[in-house]
């Protein structure tokens, strides 16, 4: 997965300018960066959310891509498990990706009687189950207003399936699940250390 | 009784409404009433939607539709009752008044409800390749809900006011707006007051209905 002299502006600010990256296409790999360089933007390129106004990526096509948004974008009205399901050829069980993310009790629970820690991991299991079988999962802060001890045990999990991971992460000890952390500085987002 | 022109006594009232429920056309003429203004209130409803939904996904339906729709809202119902009265029979007009009263207000809502859709939903359901049916399901129609259900609450009230005028002008056979129109030439006004009260219960029941049958469906989901 590559960025070659890629360049994006959103709203007359600039955030990526010429920039180019060569991102591992396996293992779990995790961006760090302080809020707003531009992390967010990189992942929503990669999955062909945004469209570069210059340069060339070269990345899975979306449709072998799964990705855990910033915000959790639950369904309203939909349970737990129904929330899993709505994104899973008909038929198949929410139960196993419940369980994952320590929800396993909650399937018939609707989203506003969830927390804020667990309608995000009720998110990321949604993005974990739809991503099995593709070639890469992408996660924006899929640990946000999660303990460290859940974390481990999501991602403990996350590697069982042995797809390709790329996550952003704030924390030291979000960081500290991934194979490899790239840090950035911006915007424009620059590569501070590999 | 010079008085009872202008404003009858409650009593007169009453006791006209009293004489009005012990006879057989009474409520023949209210049902027929119902019916008539409540066939063409679906009818407006399901066209109101239909039409909604067409423009939103179509450009080009929506260039042709939406100032046809604008006209029908902005045209006085008398207009539209002497011209529908040309085109269809006598019975049928306050079902089509009704249902063309209707129409441009769901289509309204519809596409405020449609327009309101989420695009953070709408954005996750392409990237996880929901399909149409299912980004239908789960995140248009319950954008949809609480504007298609306001919609249909604020059209009855219009739909019983145009029908029943439609039934004053074109007089169909068994018809309250017919028997309103003959209080006018008798100068009856405990009668029109009698009636008046009719209509006006018998939509505060239907709205108290739908309002109920909303509620239940809302809650189900």
């Amino acid at each position: 997965m590559t960025f070659d002299s890629v360049s994006f502006a959103y709203g007359g600010k600039v955030i990526l300018d010429n920039f180019s990256l060569q991102l591992p296409d396996t293992g779990v790999t995790a961006l760090s960066g302080p809020s707003g360089c531009g992390k967010t933007t990189l992942l929503r390129l990669l999955m062909g959310l945004a469209r570069p106004s210059g340069g060339r990526i070269t990345a899975p096509s979306p449709r072998d891509i799964s990705m855990l948004f910033q915000e959790n974008r639950l369904f309203p009205g939909l349970d737990a498990a129904a929330q899993i399901t709505s994104v899973l050829p008909k038929g198949a069980e929410a139960g196993r990706w419940l369980r994952l993310v320590g929800l396993g009790e909650e399937a018939r629970s609707p989203v506003t009687s969830l927390s804020g820690g667990m309608q995000r991991r009720l998110a990321l299991a949604r993005a974990l189950a739809y991503g099995e079988g593709k070639a890469l999962i992408i996660l924006d802060e899929p640990f946000a207003g999660v303990d460290p001890e859940t974390s481990r045990e999501i991602m403990a999990g996350i590697r069982r399936m042995g797809v390709p991971v790329l996550y952003s992460a704030h924390d030291a000890e979000s960081k500290a699940l991934a194979d490899k952390v790239m840090t950035f500085d911006g915007p424009p987002l620059r590569v501070r250390d590999i | 009784m010079a008085k009872e022109l202008f404003i009858p006594a409650p009593l007169s009232v009453l006791s006209e409404l009293r004489a009005l429920a012990v006879e057989a056309d009474f409520w023949l003429f209210t049902l027929m009433t119902l019916l008539r203004i409540s066939l063409g209130a679906i009818g407006g409803v399901a066209a109101g939607v239909i039409l909604g939904c067409l423009t939103f996904v179509s450009p080009a339906a929506n260039a042709i539709f939406a100032p046809a729709v604008r006209v029908v809202r902005a045209a006085p119902v008398a207009s539209f009752i002497i011209l529908i009265l040309l085109w269809v029979k006598t019975d049928f007009v306050p079902a089509v008044i009704s249902g063309l009263m209707v129409a441009p207000i769901m289509w309204e809502g519809v596409m405020a409800g449609l327009g309101a859709a989420d695009p953070q939903l709408l954005e996750l359901a392409r990237a996880y390749r929901m399909g149409r049916w299912r980004s239908v399901k789960f995140i248009y129609l319950p954008a949809l809900r609480p504007h298609l259900a306001s919609a249909v609450l604020s059209s009855l009230g219009l739909a019983w006011k145009s029908g029943v005028a439609a039934e004053v002008l074109c007089l169909p056979k068994r018809a309250v707006g017919a028997q309103l129109y003959y209080t006018k030439l008798y100068l009856d006004t405990p009668g029109l007051f009698a009636w008046t009260a009719v209509v006006i219960t018998l939509s505060l029941i239907i709205e108290c209905t739908a309002r109920h049958l909303l509620k239940r469906g809302g809650d189900k989901k």
